[in-house]
């Protein structure tokens, strides 16, 4: 199925989060507790997924889905922000076939805003709207308050 | 943290006359008159920083750090290698700082090219953004992508010929072989301060891929505004973006 909006959110992502700590290198082990913070809330689906980093040779971040096995989110060392574990992570919440699509950017909103805050969550919304993406019907509940769409 | 006092050791007279001049370049509608007001300024500083009255009064005391809010999103990196590029050519380090909401930037120097820098850098980042602005491409992803490159391209080329000002400027002092020893022994001093006050400075990660038609279309705006080069006064200098 093809992903034509990838690089539109690829591109909202820049305008909501380049330039802050957000996209900062951070230690792996405080990726890791930061994902079994967003998925320990109620509303996160079954199965949890295993967040892991990539191997060395890999060229980007990915989250792999095998049958009867939990997502695998793989994280490299490059790319080792905030910002990427809760784009993948968003990927595990939307779905496997929910590409970046509008499904997708609502489960974005909602791992960020638990993940980052309100606040940058609210970035990222905004950027959505500059973009002129739209945001699909949550299927979760947020993680705390509204965020404005 | 030493934040930048209003008062400036450039004479006031001088400052006075390169603010007149960028803020007349930014207001005009005629591409030539802000071609030309921008390059008088510019030129006014290079000279005014490689004067001996400004190498004489370089005090110690004088060192210090100034901030330059850069922001957040895409254009970040892009503004701060104009920043640098401003910085470098006025004998001032430029660092950055990503925070929680947005990067600083820091510029260490005397005061006085302290001041020139964010005089310089403002009037430029101004033009710079506003010819961004009229890029245009098919999605707002390719646009953003293009507008990025296009910053890194016109701060590129700024660099370079800010250089060649002041390398002008240096072979036009009536004696430059006693000059250039002095511009080296202060920017050892900047750099000494910077170590002691910025602690360990490391190398950021490589900004990501710029897209080379934006980057060479940025250059040629850049190449228009023909800063600073004291020797061509034919070539026009950077406008306000159309």
């Amino acid at each position: 199925m093809a992903d034509r909006e990838r690089a539109q959110v690829y591109a909202a992502e820049n305008a909501a989060f380049e330039g802050t700590s957000i996209e900062s290198i951070v230690d792996f082990a405080d990726l890791t507790a930061l994902a079994v913070r967003v998925t320990s809330n109620d509303w996160w689906p079954s199965p949890l997924p295993i967040v892991k980093q990539a191997r060395n040779d890999a060229s980007t971040s990915t989250t792999v889905w095998r049958v009867g096995q939990p997502p695998e989110v793989r994280i490299t060392r490059p790319q080792q922000t905030r910002g990427t574990l809760v784009h993948e992570l968003a990927h595990v919440l939307a779905g496997r076939n929910a590409g970046h699509g509008s499904m997708y950017r609502s489960a974005h909103l909602t791992v960020a805003e638990s993940a980052l805050g309100s606040e940058p969550a609210g970035w990222l919304g905004q950027a959505y709207r500059d973009f002129g993406l739209t945001i699909g019907p949550a299927r979760w509940p947020r993680a705390s308050g509204a965020i404005a769409l | 943290m030493t934040h930048v006092t209003p008062h400036s050791e450039i004479d006031e007279a001088t400052l006075d006359r390169v603010r007149k001049l960028l803020t007349m370049a930014e207001r005009t509608d005629n591409t030539e008159e802000a071609d030309a007001f921008s390059r008088k300024a510019a030129e006014l500083i290079v000279r005014h920083r490689i004067s001996d009255l400004a190498l004489q009064q370089a005090d110690p005391a004088e060192l210090l750090i100034a901030e330059v809010p850069l922001g957040r999103g895409a254009y970040v990196r892009a503004r701060y290698h104009l920043l640098a590029a401003v910085a470098e050519a006025n004998g001032c380090i430029a660092t950055f700082m990503t925070g929680e909401r947005a990067t600083v930037g820091h510029i260490t120097g005397y005061r006085s090219d302290v001041d020139s820098v964010r005089i310089l850098f403002t009037s430029l980042h101004q033009q710079m953004s506003a010819r961004a602005a009229s890029q245009r491409r098919s999605t707002g992803a390719a646009t953003q992508r293009y507008r990025r490159s296009f910053m890194f391209g016109f701060a590129a080329e700024v660099a370079e010929m800010l250089q060649a000002a002041e390398t002008d400027a240096v072979a036009s002092h009536r004696d430059p072989e006693s000059l250039v020893p002095m511009l080296l022994d202060r920017e050892q001093r900047v750099r000494e301060f910077a170590g002691q006050r910025l602690g360990r400075i490391v190398t950021a990660r490589p900004a990501a891929p710029a897209v080379r038609d934006g980057v060479l279309a940025g250059r040629r705006a850049a190449a228009d505004a023909d800063i600073g080069r004291t020797r061509l006064p034919s070539r026009a200098a950077i406008g306000r973006g159309s």
